[in-house]
Order: structure tokens, then sequence, then C-alpha cells
């Protein structure tokens, strides 16, 4: 965990309100991993008064790279930065996505689908077998597509859209062709809690591995003021600090 | 350059700058940003005789410069902290202040006299004030006969330095900071957060799942600052940690002008981690600048009649 000023290389709006930012740092880039977060000041002003976490979008050599959805006043002042502004980040934060299946199936929702672009990425290059599949409301609110991606879903198939009205990609949620993977492949997913709910559901059927990052109202993102808890099998955990990622099986989640 | 040490019931700190209870961990949570063994002390998290789950989340709700938040004492319990942390916070020459809450003046007094034979723990504060709990917390700090008997009762079981954290949300925090020093507190801690809640309209119900909650941040300053201005003036001879909203050296300045002796940072950690040692070499500079050979000649210079 680190706490380090950057500049801000490019913030570019995606779709009407989710934007990309991208930060050149080879040190920050080097100690993140896909699942973790970085927790980012917007505003030398007292409203908002916190960091707004962020999950880590993707990273390729030395940059990385932060999706963000315009939700509130945080992310309006965020998407206003320009190339060369000063921004504090810290982190990286949380525990990732695992990356020891040879065989993995990510499922995301909306702005959830971001973090997967890393992890999707990250498990290509150990050699693993890997799938995205990343559902949205309309066209309009996929940002995949428009993501100048390196080539990471150009080259195998690799990425799949789905959209609920049928704009684009298949019609219908990204979970509709769970039942029919392999049943040894890994699940990890991102999104809105009943399309991670009904992920997992899927997952308990069938016997499937599965991870889950989850989201939870953040103060300090280290671990020290117990504010984004939540509750598990196994007691209160930290989102922020033994998450975002859990294990499918220590989410007390029934049907 | 300025002598920076606070004295607190015979226990000197090495510098007045300490981490609020309840947002610096345990402790060590912070370590990877800068060494806790640099502040004055940290204040732990709140710790109960046994351990306790918390409330239910959402327990955060962010308010204009301000934070709400209703953890409920979430923590290991004290023999636990006794056992396992204290030992490896003392190996890392951290300055600890066990901050605890009791349900009853037994368990207080039980929980005082343990931080007593804990030789890593340098002082007491006492937790009167906790507003996100059902039974004790601030329901002790808002009237003046359980200040009185949880803090005469902890005296009797403590030979260390013995701090009463004081609750803002009372009509009048002079008779709540008599109680504590009248039954033999070393020091106050001004203030706890002050009450408060949010509502989602969209789910037309409250925001934290508590549905009350504490306030703090900048939002708060200018409350906790009057408090410790009024403390001060009642009682000249009271040594007064202030907590309120402190983001910056300059807010620490107005309090140590208002009265207080030592700061305790909290909320501002979030935006900024390393904020105390910034306050540290803050108030440092300051000092020298303006020629003052000690930190605590600045205590009070704002009091009318005072200076």
């Amino acid at each position: 965990m680190k706490v380090k000023d950057v500049e801000v290389k490019e913030n570019i709006q995606l779709t009407e309100k989710v934007f990309l930012l991208s930060v050149s740092d080879a040190e920050l880039a080097s100690l993140t991993r896909p699942g973790q977060f970085f927790n980012i000041l917007v505003s030398g002003q007292m409203d908002p008064l916190l960091r707004r976490p962020v999950s880590i979008g993707d990273v390729r050599g030395g940059t990385l790279y932060f999706f963000y959805k315009v939700v509130g006043k945080g992310t309006e002042i965020l998407s206003a930065k320009k190339r060369g502004e000063s921004l504090s980040l810290m982190g990286p934060l949380g525990r990732g996505f695992s990356l020891d299946k040879g065989s993995n199936i990510l499922i995301g929702g909306g702005i959830g689908a971001a973090p997967l672009v890393y992890l999707l990425r990250a498990l290509l290059e150990e050699k693993r077998e890997a799938v995205l599949h990343a559902g949205f409301p309309s066209k309009e609110e996929d940002y995949l597509t428009p993501y100048k991606d390196g080539g990471l879903f150009a080259e195998q198939e690799t990425l799949f859209i789905y959209t609920e009205d049928g704009s684009r990609g298949l019609k219908g949620y990204p979970t509709a062709l769970l039942r029919q993977s392999s049943p040894q492949a890994a699940v990890h997913t991102c999104g809105p809690l009943p399309l991670m709910k009904a992920a997992e559901h899927i997952c308990r059927e069938r016997g499937m591995e599965s991870w889950h990052s989850l989201e939870e109202r953040m103060a300090c993102g280290a671990g020290a003021c117990l504010g984004c808890v939540v509750r598990t099998v196994s007691g209160n955990k930290l989102v922020c600090k033994d998450g975002p990622v859990f294990p499918g099986e220590e989410l007390p989640w029934q049907k | 350059m300025a002598e920076m040490t606070l004295k607190i019931g015979g226990q000197a700190f090495k510098n007045p700058v300490f981490t609020a209870s309840g947002t610096f961990g345990y402790g060590d949570e912070y370590e990877e940003i800068f060494d806790p063994a640099l502040l004055g002390a940290v204040c732990s998290k709140g710790l109960t005789r046994f351990p306790r789950e918390g409330n239910a989340p959402p327990r955060l709700m962010e308010t204009p410069a301000g934070l709400l938040n209703s953890v409920g004492l979430q923590n290991m319990g004290i023999e636990p902290f006794i056992r396992e942390k204290v030992p490896q916070l003392v190996e890392k020459g951290i300055s600890i202040i066990a901050n605890i809450a009791g349900h009853s003046t037994e368990e207080f007094a039980e929980m005082a006299y343990l931080c007593n034979e804990s030789p890593g723990i340098l002082a007491v504060e006492l937790n009167v004030s906790c507003p996100n709990v059902k039974e004790g917390g601030m329901a002790f700090g808002i009237r003046h006969q359980s200040v009185s008997e949880i803090t005469s009762a902890c005296r009797k079981a403590l030979q260390k330095p013995l701090i009463v954290k004081l609750s803002p949300n009372v009509t009048d925090i002079t008779e709540m900071a008599e109680a504590a020093l009248e039954s033999g507190a070393d020091a106050l801690t001004v203030a706890n957060t002050l009450l408060g809640m949010a509502i989602d309209v969209e789910k037309r119900a409250p925001a934290i799942h508590n549905v009350f909650a504490g306030l703090s941040g900048p939002a708060v300053k200018p409350v906790a600052l009057r408090m410790v201005y009024q403390v001060k003036k009642a009682f000249p001879h009271a040594v007064i940690l202030a907590s309120g909203g402190i983001v910056s050296t300059r807010d620490a300045l107005e309090f140590f002008m208002a009265g207080a002796s030592g700061v305790q940072i909290g909320t501002g950690l979030f935006r900024t981690p390393d904020l105390p040692l910034r306050i540290i070499r803050g108030l440092e500079e300051f000092c020298d600048e303006n020629g003052m050979r000690t930190v605590s000649g600045l205590t009070g210079l704002a009091i009318k009649e005072m200076s």
C-alpha cells in the first residue's frame, strides 16, 4: 500500500456515464493484482470528504486504467480531471482474485465488469483459459467495446457482450451460458448483487468454485475503521482488507 | 526545536498528536504508510470485556464535509488485545492508550484493572460516549452521576493516567467535565462524535442500519472547538485532548489556542493517511517560527481573560 501523487495521463468518456482514467506509474502498476482497488482523492476541498474506492480496470506496461461510472459528486469531479493534473492514489488495496485455476469464467454486470478486464488479461498471461461474459442494459451502456484494449478481446474469443434489450451481442444476462459450461471452471463475478447471487446459485448447484467481488460503503480502505463489513459464514469480514473478493462458499446467500 | 512532550498524569508522550479511537484500528494497520511509533500515542479501537460483532451494515454514510458511522464497537475483546496485540505493538515501539467501553461500572473497573496489569498500556481512555451501542456508551456519558461513578471506580483500579472521552451530545459539557475531573480523571478527550442520521430517499429508509450514527469530520469542528474552549475556561488546569474534524495543522492550532494540550486525529486519516505526521511537523514549525520553546505554550492562547 502506497500513497502517491500521480499525473493523469488520459481521462476519456466511453459512454454517457462511464469514463476511463489512466495514469502512468511503473511502481504502482507492478504492485497491483487483479481485483484490487485504489482509494482516489478527487478534490482538495472537504466535500466530498473521503477518497473514492475505484477498482483497477486494467494494467498494461506501466499504465493503470480505471473505469468509473459517474454516480455522484466525487465521480463527477473525477470526470473533469484533465491530462497532466495531479491525483493522489492510495493503494493497491484489498485482496484480489485467484489466478490458480486452469479454466475460468468471468461474469460481470455494468461497471462491475471493470475489474474482470484486468483479471482476464492476467489469466491469459498465465496461460489459463478465460472468457469474460459482460452484461449491460443496452449497447449505449457498453463501455468495453469502445475500450482500446491492446488486442485483449480481439485475439481470441475472450469477450461476450450481453444486453438486456438485445441491442448488442447476446440478448439476456451474462449468466446465460453458465449452466452449459465445464463444472471444473472457476467462476469470478462482479456486478449487481442479483447477478452475483444468480451466478452463485448455479455454481452451488453444479459444485463450481466461485469468487465474488463485493462493494460496501467504505472510509479508510486499510482495515482500520471497520466500516465496510460484510457478514460471512465465518463472521464479519472487511470488504476493504479481507476482500473485496470473497469465495462464494463464505457468503450467506440463499436462493 | 520546540519541546513537543505532553505529560498526562505523570506519563510523558513524545508529542501531543494522537490517533483517535476507532479510526486507526488496533495500531499497526497504517504501518506501510508511516511508522506509528512516531505518534504521541495510538488510542486503540474501543475495547469491550468480551469480543463484539458490532452493528449490521451499512455502517457508514458520507455527508458534506463529514462522515456518519455506526460501527457499534466491533472488537476482539480486551483480553485478546492485551495478550496478542499489545506485545506486538510494544515491540514496534508504539505508545498505546487503551480505549475501554464497559456495560456497567463494575465492568469498566474490571477492564481498567486488566489494563493496569499490562505494562505495554501507558494510559486508559474511558469511552463513556459511544453513540452506537444500545447499552452503556453515550447513555453513561450524558449523565453526570454515571460519569462520576465510572471514573471513580476506574481511578481506584488504575495506577496509570486516566482519560475520560466525553460525549458532545449534552446540554452542558462542563458538567460532564467536572464530574470526570472531580472523580480523578487526569485528562479529558473533547469530544466523541455528534449524534446524527441520514436518509436514503430511494429506499425511503435510514441510510445506516442502526438508524442513528456518530458524525465526525470537518463538519463538527466548530462544535468541538467551542466545547474545548468552554471546558478549558471552566477548568483552567484540565488537560484536554481535542478531537473533532482536524484535517490540517491550522485546525490543530485552533484547538490548542482554544485550550487543548493535545489533539486526536481521526476521520482526517481517511483522506490523508500520514496526516498526524504532517501535523506534528506543522506544530514544530509553527512554534519555531513564532519563537515558542514548548508546544504547551500554545494552550489556551485564544481564551479571553486567560491569556
